[in-house]
């Protein structure tokens, strides 16, 4: 009775013949006079109501003053209400329903309370709810809604066990990853609440994140957001590892040939609590003969730097490095073996600022001093490239290897890098388009004042041919892959910074560098991506060209280690998880190969 | 690296006294253009007749040539001078060494040629040979490559083993045009002559003792032209001829140096990268921005118009507030005028 949804309810008890009882229980629901309209307003943070009190003892004129005092209250109260967010589309619906009736019936205050709360509920606002009916005897029924707005954001750190601690991440480097929606004066969404989620996991601060809502004590109707987060350990070691395939000398692959890069990364982040770092990292292509390709460096990250308050996204990278790898510029085409190796140390020191607009276009723009010394397998110092002459002898009156002819050069110069990227996955396939153009300007400083404009333009477009499989989220659709990369240096080319021409990311089907070493270069790529079961078959054919410039490297080691300049090539594969098998025919030599590999292509 | 210094050219004498007339009166050209020396290149593949052919126009044995031996290794220059006139013929190694060509022997020769002049080129090649292919268009690319476009414009063909009797009944005339025709349109290919340019001229040599003679005792061919005149005419032409020598200097042999070329435009290369690839970039992403706004989900454009209905009301609110407060102000101040105006009714009314 005191739920208001009914008007008398009697309770029957008829005993049987086999001694139970039955109980009968009928009821006569609430009735109002119809409506015909109908209004939601959002009550939230204004007292509760009270209910129509009652005195047995009133007289009818202290009834109807009542009557009237609560109706003025009421109005009152609908005036301080807030305009709800109920779409004037879901009001038409229910008033609808109202005029379809002749009455108002409690059952009726049920359905229009489901359809209210179904509405929001569909759209995320997680903690509306309806709390009353009011204006039940007019033309109008007023539906009082608490739609759940936030009061307060609290953030929580907690330790290892759950158990509140107090955490090193200030919270400003938070909060600013928390949308607006979030702060106080909103309603809260549970969009919102994964939006959140995502941001500050970007951060890679925490090792696990909860964003709840839950009720306000304080405020009626108010919603307090608890974000909880577990920090990660402030100092880590890891180790990674990733292996290829490469083929042998008949195109099979051959233990030998299986090559395990790896890298091991030492790291003590969240310096100060403002997300700062300082990591190491170890690297080797080649965890079989790491001299081989041995990588090192160590760098500062400072993220903010235009401060913790400012929305610019601005990161400040400092490192120095220190790697060898093995010159693709000095390599031999087919039927040239054994060309004398020349290793490339690099030595030096870089630091640069990346502005991030979305989370793949950016910017990155900075200063790099190196030491670059060129070495044959004995690490001694070389200047000049070698081959075998058909005689035996070996002759070492190749290119040179260093623009100031000692083996050792000093340069700085400003390297820029503008990456555009709106790449989605759609059914776990990137579709978009994706620019890359990197420039590196000499600066005179150094050996011999080396003065150059090293520049790089890449364009990807991924196009979806097919719209995609929207009953099953695994199967990829259909996709077109266009690639296309230009290269260019005007001023002083050092032959170790020359482009090679040829590769697993160049031109697929040769080994790095077996078409040559150009000073302009130009590659094109088309791929075509065929759903088969849940990930896709492809073909290619792939193209590069020195546009002629191969003589323009100085030594003109292309030449010199007789190799094509161009080629192309085409093939098919598969992809099985993150390996790609293909099959790669080279145009050059008409032979074939077979080829595993780990990652994307473009 | 052997020179002989300019001697006399005592093997003049040696021809028969009609081609001594003859060389004597072409050669009489070049001196009326006040040219006094002539240098000639001869270059070919091994084994063709270069150092016979030497042998020939000089009158003497200057090197030495061996049907089966290795040949020349070195290139050897050879000056004679006649009456005022000098005559420099530089014999060279063999371009071509274990089916391809010899890089080392092209160093050599551009080492050799370093501050010389080159007047005329004699590209040596047998006339007995059926085929022109990729081994010899190498070797016509490479020299190109290696001295510089002119090269091949100063350049005369010079077939040796002339004396040969083409099988299968093949006329000799026709012959003779099929073979020279074949070498002239692969250096006109190679060499990237343009399609207006007069043909590199030819010449047909038989340097063997066994060459057939006239009634004056000249060597002749099987068409009955002597050689040698023929031979000297078609230099001459070339030396007389509108292409200039070729100067060896260090940058003809290190290359253009492409390290320096356009070092001057860089700074409005880096403009121009700024304007025509940094500036469409930026603003591809700024259009994906503006897209993301766009294609915001619901929540978040009901959230912002929330907020802003919120900011509306509140300001309402805070209006009707300001409202009733001054209202309040009024009456306590007036009561009067509200009285005044019941007055004032009440008269209308009546």
């Amino acid at each position: 009775m005191n739920c208001g949804m009914f008007q008398s309810v009697e309770m029957d008890g008829v005993t049987n013949l086999d001694g139970s009882l039955k109980m009968q229980i009928s009821f006569t629901e609430s009735q109002w006079q119809p409506a015909d309209s109908f209004r939601c307003v959002n009550v939230g943070l204004l007292s509760q109501s009270k209910g129509p009190e009652g005195d047995e003892k009133m007289t009818d004129q202290q009834r109807e003053e009542l009557a009237k005092s609560q109706e003025e209250e009421y109005k009152n109260r609908l005036r301080q209400a807030r305009p709800c967010m109920l779409p004037k589309s879901v009001e038409r619906e229910i008033s609808s329903w109202l005029r379809g009736e002749t009455r108002v019936t409690a059952r009726m205050l049920q359905r229009i309370r489901d359809r209210v709360q179904k509405w929001y509920h569909d759209e995320g606002y997680a903690c509306a709810q309806v709390v009353n009916f009011g204006n039940l005897n007019t033309n109008e029924v007023v539906c009082e809604v608490v739609e759940g707005d936030i009061t307060k954001l609290q953030i929580q750190f907690q330790d290892k066990m759950g158990f509140p601690s107090v955490g090193r991440t200030q919270e400003v480097i938070i909060k600013r990853e928390l949308p607006d929606q979030l702060k106080a004066g909103n309603i809260f969404n549970i969009e919102a609440g994964k939006k959140a989620l995502r941001n500050v996991n970007a951060l890679a601060l925490f090792s696990n994140i909860e964003v709840n809502p839950r009720p306000d004590e304080d405020n009626d109707g108010g919603i307090v957001v608890e974000v909880k987060l577990k920090e990660l350990e402030q100092k880590t070691a890891e180790v990674s590892t990733e292996w290829s395939i490469v083929p042998g000398n008949n195109g099979r692959p051959v233990l030998s040939t299986i090559q395990p890069a790896g890298s091991v990364t030492f790291e003590h982040r969240n310096l100060q609590g403002l997300n700062r770092s300082i990591l190491g990292v170890v690297t080797s292509n080649n965890l079989f003969n790491p001299q081989d390709d041995l990588g090192f460096k160590a760098e500062y990250v400072h993220p903010c730097v235009d401060g913790v308050n400012n929305p610019r996204n601005r990161t400040f990278r400092a490192s120095c490095f220190n790697s060898r790898k093995l010159s693709a510029v000095f390599t031999g085409g087919p039927g040239v073996e054994d060309v004398p190796s020349v290793w490339v140390d690099r030595a030096g020191f870089k630091a640069n600022l990346t502005e991030c607009f979305t989370r793949q276009s950016k910017f990155t723009y900075g200063l790099v001093l190196e030491e670059v010394t060129t070495r044959d397998e004995t690490s001694s110092i070389c200047v000049h490239g070698a081959r075998t002459l058909p005689s035996g002898a070996l002759t070492s009156d190749g290119p040179p290897t260093t623009h100031s002819d000692t083996g050792i050069d000093r340069v700085a110069f400003l390297q820029a890098n503008l990456t555009h990227d709106n790449t989605q996955f759609v059914n776990g396939t990137p579709i978009g388009d994706r620019h890359i153009f990197q420039v590196d300007q000499g600066l005179g400083i150094g050996s011999k004042n080396p003065i150059f404009n090293r520049h790089q333009l890449t364009v990807t477009k991924f196009i979806q041919l097919q719209p995609e499989d929207k009953l099953d989220p695994e199967k990829p659709p259909l996709v077109g892959v266009i690639h296309g990369r230009y290269g260019g240096c005007l001023g002083d080319l050092a032959s170790y910074d020359a482009f090679t021409l040829g590769g697993p990311y160049s031109v697929r089907g040769y080994t790095m560098g077996e078409l040559g070493a150009a000073r302009n270069f130009l590659e094109m790529a088309l791929e075509l991506r065929v759903p088969v079961k849940k990930t896709h078959a492809y073909c290619f054919a792939e193209y590069g060209t020195d546009l002629g410039s191969s003589k323009d490297v100085r030594g003109n080691p292309t030449e010199f280690f007789r190799r094509a300049g161009k080629g192309a090539s085409y093939g098919v594969g598969v992809k099985l998880g993150s390996i790609r098998t293909e099959y790669a025919r080279d145009c050059n030599t008409d032979t074939g190969a077979i080829f595993v590999r780990f990652g994307e292509r473009f | 690296m052997a020179a002989t210094p300019a001697r006399e050219w005592t093997g003049l004498q040696q021809f028969p006294v009609a081609t001594q007339t003859a060389l004597h009166n072409i050669l009489g050209t070049l001196r009326q253009q006040n040219k006094e020396s002539l240098t000639v290149l001869v270059v070919g593949k091994g084994g063709v007749g270069k150092s016979s052919t030497v042998n020939s126009i000089v009158g003497e044995r200057v090197t030495i040539v061996s049907a089966f031996q290795s040949e020349t290794l070195r290139p050897l220059q050879c000056a004679r001078s006649r009456a005022g006139f000098t005559l420099n013929i530089i014999d060279t190694p063999g371009l071509v060494e274990g089916g391809c060509i010899n890089d080392q022997a092209l160093d050599i020769i551009k080492r050799f040629l370093l501050s010389k002049t080159i007047d005329v080129v004699l590209y040596v090649d047998r006339l007995d040979g059926y085929r022109v292919d990729n081994l010899d268009r190498q070797v016509i690319r490479g020299l190109a490559r290696s001295f510089g476009p002119n090269f091949w414009r100063l350049a005369v063909i010079v077939l040796t083993h002339a004396q040969f009797s083409p099988s299968d009944g093949v006329n000799y005339t026709e012959f003779v045009e099929k073979r020279s025709a074949a070498l002239q349109a692969a250096i006109r290919q190679e060499a990237g002559l343009k399609k207006d340019e007069k043909e590199v001229p030819y010449a047909l040599v038989e340097n063997s003792g066994r060459c057939n003679t006239n009634d004056g005792g000249e060597k002749i061919l099987p068409n009955g032209t002597v050689w040698l005149p023929a031979l000297v005419e078609r230099i001459v032409e070339v030396a007389t001829g509108t292409t200039d020598s070729v100067f060896v200097d260090k940058k003809l042999i290190d290359g253009p140096n492409a390290n320096e070329w356009g070092k001057w435009w860089i700074p409005v290369l880096a403009v121009a990268q700024y304007f025509l690839v940094v500036m469409p970039i930026r603003k591809a992403i700024e259009k994906d921005l503006a897209e993301e706004k766009n294609q915001r989900p619901q929540w978040e454009i009901r959230a912002e118009e929330f907020r802003r209905n919120t900011s509306l009301y509140d300001d309402d609110q805070v209006d009707e507030q300001a409202i009733s407060q001054a209202l309040e102000q009024d009456d306590g101040l007036s009561g009067q005028p509200s009285s005044f105006v019941d007055e004032d009714d009440d008269d209308d009314e009546f």
